[in-house]
């Protein structure tokens, strides 16, 4: 690839020429661009460099080069981050995985797979399909996003509340420090001895270094699914149905709840159709054994029957379930239809406070006059609000800021999180102090220096600094454009 | 029993406890380690030989967290429980079975007094924990005071959180290296309404192992699957009654043995509770192996050879239990545990020893890391 005068110090770039072939080395300006921005399209920042390893071996020696120079890196998957946890920093050089995607075994027997991290989440479910086995994380983006990146933000989907999130479903992985040092975490079996590694590396937005070779935990795909819709005359109402099937002890896969904002986002942009006259819908799936459905979905019924809803419909087969989900995961790439630009925020309350929640969203957004949709994993209390504006009218960019940080606020002051699964990354780092204390910040510092003395991996998010570039306009992601990825 | 020299302090606030490491931490090189202890219920994690202090230079000093009670939020509609590190696992399993709700990672020695904050500690799993998870699994926030005196919170108390590095999971298995764990919060989900197992005795490990894998692909759910020492392979289900009992029956099918029996009721239930609380001669080390299940039938091989008596092989191959008589030296388990092309670790569990860890972890490098992070002046035992 085409090189071109950077000003990273010389020695480092030599190293680079060594360790890396001309195709898979780059500091071209146009090969650059390509890589500036990732899934949270406010940030914009041109790398250096960009390379491409092959192997555990160049990994290593890219990191250890990095630290040696004192050059920042950030490890890139398919940059599907929605917090912006792979922008690249502006002095220093992005490690793109991409070229590391194989499956390099498959047991049914431990049940796992075991991958490099750029393998795609869904290659895995695939490989994985012959033995009646798959992946359970099912971020929006899997058919694009890949498991390193899953693994660095611990990324989460529509199912979390039954399955849990990636770092439930991981048992072992090989990693370069930020020091260049090599550690294995966590071993292909189910139990553990000792203090858990893996579990405080994945979710560390790529802090304390790359993971290079994971094991990944393969389950039994379920064999049948109850997927209804209702319908409801008000948010509350929705989120009260919630609290009576989590009351009466069901666990189902998914609970999902759009506001009428969302549900005309996705009528207009996958033609998905809702009960009239209703300002809610829930999405409610029951997954499992065919045994344990068929006497859970009478339940089920039996309860969504006692909360009146204005109507009804159950999912009679896949496509008719396909369209349901469809619909649910569009509002993101269809919001466009309502209104230029919009920022999304995924703080988190405690679920028996969601119906206080939306209200005091629903006051923010009256008070500030920037519309909010909402469409949420009520299961988990996973608040997804659509923060619409018009980028093109004066300070409207500042003002759903504004509104973006009372929402997170709020999901604080209600004993929540600011985020559930997007990460912190660069959108959220002034936030995390309020979240923990002073000295709580201190020791994840600690922890990060041990790893990364330098703090070359993925420097300047998470933790607040002064190296903030500025935001731009907020719009959607080409692959959101595409309906590929969602911000879910 | 205690093979230490002195009782435990027992620290009744958690200011009490930060002025106890930061106390420790002034004092000269000479001062004893911490090692934070529960109930002592694990005693091969709590109780140790008094040759290691020799061996170590220092003394050790344990401080109990078993003052430190009670639940502190309780909140079922959004499925998490806070409570003390002391709090006993019995006395939260009864506030929570208020709601019909519970911890599905299914605690061991319970009977035994163990605390929220050992079972933490310890990493060790019920044997019901392969449908919805592992401790790792559930636990959502703690706070712990860290080798400087401070009490530091990670995590947050609600079901779904990426914010921060994930201390909490860090904490599970930690025996105490990093920390004083003083307050948890866990997920907590609903009971199920009924169980059902199928028993089915094979004619070898091998045998058993092949019908594991079967069921265990099959889409059932299947909350525990144990494989005992004579061969019988124990497959739990869990939801609605008839549910359990029709996928026990599906089970039974897909292994294709005739000699296959369904229990439910008491039978069954107390079945699990003598598997979950192992009730062991005090004349023996009860060890935990983390394993893979490829290996199992290699292991029993060399369990045979050493003529171990009580093994079982738990959570579906992914563990071994054993009990290795303390009078003989754990050396050539060590041996056969790090053997460099299948490593394996384990935790001792019960009964002393120098370690409460053996064979092989490659997290090793990683924990000596953290530990400089968490614990700059040493004040807890090393790895």
């Amino acid at each position: 690839m085409h090189d071109e005068q950077t000003d990273l110090p010389d020695d480092f770039l030599l190293r680079m020429r060594l360790i890396y072939p001309a195709d898979r080395y780059t500091t071209s300006s146009a090969h650059l661009a390509t890589f500036e921005s990732d899934g949270l399209t406010a940030f914009a920042v041109r790398p250096k460099a960009v390379v491409f390893p092959k192997s555990e071996e160049e990994v290593q020696q890219t990191v250890a080069a990095c630290h040696r120079w004192g050059v920042p890196f950030v490890a890139r998957g398919s940059g599907t981050s929605l917090s912006g946890g792979s922008l690249p920093h502006s002095q220093g050089i992005v490690i793109a995985l991409n070229r590391m995607n194989r499956i390099l075994e498959l047991d049914p027997v431990d049940m796992v797979a075991v991958v490099e991290p750029g393998v795609v989440n869904l290659a895995v479910t695939r490989a994985a399909a012959a033995w009646g086995l798959h992946f359970a994380p099912d971020p929006s983006s899997q058919q694009v996003c890949t498991i390193g990146g899953n693994l660095a933000f611990n990324a989460g989907g529509a199912h979390c509340l039954k399955y849990g999130m990636t770092s439930n479903h991981v048992l072992a992985a090989r990693v370069v420090l930020g020091d260049g040092s090599l550690v294995t975490l966590g071993t292909r079996s189910l139990e553990h001895a000792g203090a858990d590694g893996l579990g405080l590396f994945v979710g560390s937005e790529g802090l304390q270094g790359i993971a290079t070779q994971v094991t990944l935990r393969l389950v039994p795909k379920p064999e049948a699914f109850y997927t209804v819709l209702a319908g409801y005359s008000s948010v509350d109402q929705a989120g009260d149905a919630v609290s009576l099937i989590i009351e009466a002890g069901l666990l189902p896969a998914a609970m999902e709840i759009m506001d009428r904002t969302s549900m005309q986002a996705a009528t207009l942009g996958v033609g998905a159709k809702y009960p009239a006259g209703a300002d809610a819908v829930l999405i409610v799936e029951l997954d499992g054994a065919k045994e344990s459905v068929k006497e859970d979905q009478a339940r089920l019924e039996a309860l969504l029957e006692k909360t009146a809803p204005i109507a009804r419909q159950v999912a009679a087969d896949a496509g008719e379930r396909a369209m349901i989900w469809k619909g649910r995961k569009s509002v993101f790439s269809a919001v466009g239809h309502l209104s230029p630009d919009f920022i999304v925020q995924d703080g988190v309350v405690p679920r028996n406070r969601l119906g206080e929640a939306l209200r005091r969203i629903g006051e923010i957004s009256q008070r500030t006059g920037i519309p909010v949709a909402n469409v949420f994993h009520a299961g988990d209390g996973n608040l997804h609000p659509l923060i619409m504006f018009d980028g093109r009218q004066s300070d409207a960019l500042e003002k759903a800021e504004a509104t973006a940080a009372e929402i997170v606020k709020l999901c604080i002051d209600m004993g929540g999180s600011i985020t559930g699964e997007h990460g912190v990354g660069m959108e959220k780092r002034a936030f995390l102090p309020q979240m923990f204390n002073g000295p709580s910040m201190d020791m994840m510092q600690r922890i990060r220096k041990a790893c990364d003395p330098k703090e070359v991996a993925n420097r300047g998010k998470m933790f607040p600094t002064g190296e903030a570039p500025s935001m731009s306009l907020y719009g959607l992601h080409p692959l959101e454009k595409q309906g590929i990825a969602s911000r879910m | 029993m205690s093979s230490m020299d002195s009782k435990p302090m027992t620290p009744s606030s958690v200011d009490e406890v930060r002025d106890l490491v930061k106390q420790f931490a002034h004092q000269g090189n000479q001062r004893p380690y911490l090692l934070p202890v529960g109930s002592g219920s694990k005693t091969g994690l709590s109780d140790w030989s008094p040759i290691l202090p020799d061996q170590l230079g220092r003394k050790i000093e344990r401080i109990s967290t078993s003052r430190l009670q009670g639940v502190i939020d309780y909140n079922p509609a959004d499925f998490t429980i806070t409570a003390y590190a002391g709090t006993t696992i019995a006395d939260l399993q009864s506030v929570l079975d208020e709601h019909r709700q519970f911890l599905p990672f299914d605690p061991v020695f319970v009977s035994r007094g163990a605390t929220l904050g050992g079972t933490i500690a310890s990493g060790v799993n019920g044997p019901c924990r392969m449908l919805w998870g592992g401790i790792r699994d559930f636990v959502l926030a703690v706070e712990f005071v860290d080798g400087t005196g401070e009490s530091i919170t990670a995590g947050a108390r609600v079901v779904k959180n990426t914010a921060g590095f994930d201390l909490p999971k860090f904490f599970v298995g930690s025996a105490g290296r990093f920390g004083i764990l003083t307050s948890i919060t866990m997920k907590v989900f609903p009971k199920p309404r009924g169980y059902a197992t199928l028993h089915l005795p094979c004619k070898d490990w091998r045998e058993a192992m092949s019908s594991r894998t079967q069921i265990m692909h099959s889409p059932l759910e299947i909350v525990g699957v144990e494989l005992l020492s004579d061969a019988t392979l124990l497959v739990r289900f869990a939801g609605e009654p008839k549910a359990c009992m029709a996928m026990a029956k599906r089970a039974a099918e897909l292994a294709g043995n005739a000699n296959g029996q369904i229990l439910d009721g008491v039978q069954e239930v107390m079945l699990w509770d003598e598997l979950r609380d192992l009730v062991t001669a005090p004349a023996h080390h009860l060890i935990r192996l983390a394993t893979r299940p490829g290996s199992i039938v290699r292991i029993e091989r060399k369990l045979q050879e050493w003529e171990v008596g009580y093994r079982r092989v738990g959570h579906g191959g992914n563990s071994v239990w054993l009990e290795w008589p303390c009078q003989r030296s754990l050396g050539p388990l060590g041996e056969y545990c790090k053997e460099k092309s299948h490593p394996i670790a384990g935790t001792i569990i019960l009964g002393p020893a120098l370690s409460p860890w053996v064979g092989c972890s490659g997290d090793r490098v990683y924990w000596e890391l953290i530990q400089k992070a968490l614990d700059p002046n040493q004040c807890f035992l090393p790895i």
